[in-house]
């Protein structure tokens, strides 16, 4: 079976490999002994199955979003006294 | 002669750092410079966009320190602590005399608060530090949307910028509105926030814009077997629509552009002037 990093990187470098269809994808994939989880990823769209291949290791920005501009929002007013409520602590 | 110098005489290693771009798809975009840099530096440290990302990351370096864990749980820790943290564990190792690489996803200045922030510091001490672009979520939108911003302009915002502040809006441009899927999180600890606060997003929006405009959410792919997902509602649908916080929303033009029939006069005087003291010149 030929690393999965290995073929990612190769798919992600050739062009006809990069905009390949799915199927057709998948019949190279299969020509170059890749894994059945890499296949099934092509196959259905998700990459999923590369991740749990590969260890289940998740640093990704659906569980973390991206660093964000830092924006400071002025603080909220205070709520106003109630009726009744002096507005001297 | 001996010249062999011992360790004292050896100057102190000075520190450096170096800011990457790794791109957002995993082997295709990463430049050959960022990549000499990575493979160069003594120590990487990563803030990436996917977990198998990063594992292809280590295999260009064996010291490739993940910046994720600094994120806590995501429930209770604000983002910007996390950030001053990742600015802090970078200086250390560059204040130690090491060549630091961070690499970041996208473009390492776009949307990044430390790369901006370890850069700033490291220069403000006296090391080198430098930043090296990538490509970005803003150029992949670009190609697989297919919008020019030189066609009629193009305004981008992170999308709470426009809740927490007033902020004029030009309808006859592209509005490009990021991390939607997070809007008005004023705790600045969440990753995600619900329908009733992208229903307030979109009572600022319908100010400027019909609430049955067309609204684009964009994901762009990060990994070379995957393809971007373009999804195309209204406004008015936008609070009910799931969206993630790698998701981008993207509003065309809701006018068309008004030519200035006066500044055009004048420029039109500036060409014939000219024209004239042109012949007048060659005239003699």
């Amino acid at each position: 079976m030929t690393n999965t990093i290995d073929l990612l990187e190769s798919i992600a470098t050739d062009a006809s490999l990069r905009h390949a269809p799915a199927h057709d994808l998948e019949q190279m994939l299969d020509a170059m002994h890749a894994s059945d989880a890499l296949k099934q990823a092509v196959r259905t769209g998700d990459a999923v199955h590369v991740k749990i291949e590969l260890g289940g290791k998740d640093g990704s920005v659906n569980q973390n979003p991206p660093p964000s501009n830092i924006h400071m929002p002025p603080p909220p007013p205070p709520p106003p006294p109630s009726p009744g409520e002096s507005i001297i602590s | 002669m001996d010249t062999a110098q011992t360790e004292t005489d050896m100057p102190n290693p000075r520190g450096s750092i170096a800011c990457v771009g790794l791109g957002m798809v995993l082997g295709s975009h990463l430049s050959p410079l960022s990549r000499s840099h990575i493979e160069q530096a003594d120590v990487v440290f990563a803030a990436l966009s996917d977990g198998i990302v990063e594992l292809w990351l280590e295999r260009m370096h064996p010291d490739v320190r993940s910046l994720q864990s600094y994120y806590g749980d995501g429930t209770d820790k604000p983002r910007i602590d996390t950030y001053r943290e990742w600015v802090e564990v970078m200086m250390t190792e560059v204040r130690a005399g090491k060549k630091v690489c961070a690499v970041f996803y996208g473009h390492p200045g776009v949307f990044a608060w430390s790369p901006h922030e370890v850069i700033r510091v490291a220069r403000e001490e006296g090391f080198a530090a430098h930043m090296e672009p990538g490509i970005s979520a803003e150029d992949c939108l670009y190609a697989d949307v297919g919008i020019d911003p030189g066609r009629c302009g193009c305004q981008h915002y992170e999308a709470t910028q426009l809740l927490f502040y007033k902020t004029p809006l030009n309808p006859q441009a592209y509005l490009v509105l990021w991390q939607v899927g997070l809007v008005g999180d004023l705790s600045m600890k969440r990753f995600s926030t619900g329908p009733e606060y992208r229903q307030v997003l979109v009572d600022v929006l319908s100010h400027d814009y019909p609430l049955d405009h067309e609204a684009i959410i964009y994901r762009g792919a990060t990994l070379p077997i995957q393809q971007p997902r373009i999804r195309r509602t209204t406004l008015r649908e936008l609070p009910d629509t799931d969206i993630s916080s790698e998701e981008t929303v993207v509003l065309p033009p809701t006018q068309s552009l008004t030519s200035n029939d006066e500044i055009l006069r004048r420029l039109t005087e500036i060409d014939r002037a000219q024209i004239t003291s042109a012949n007048t010149n060659g005239g003699i």
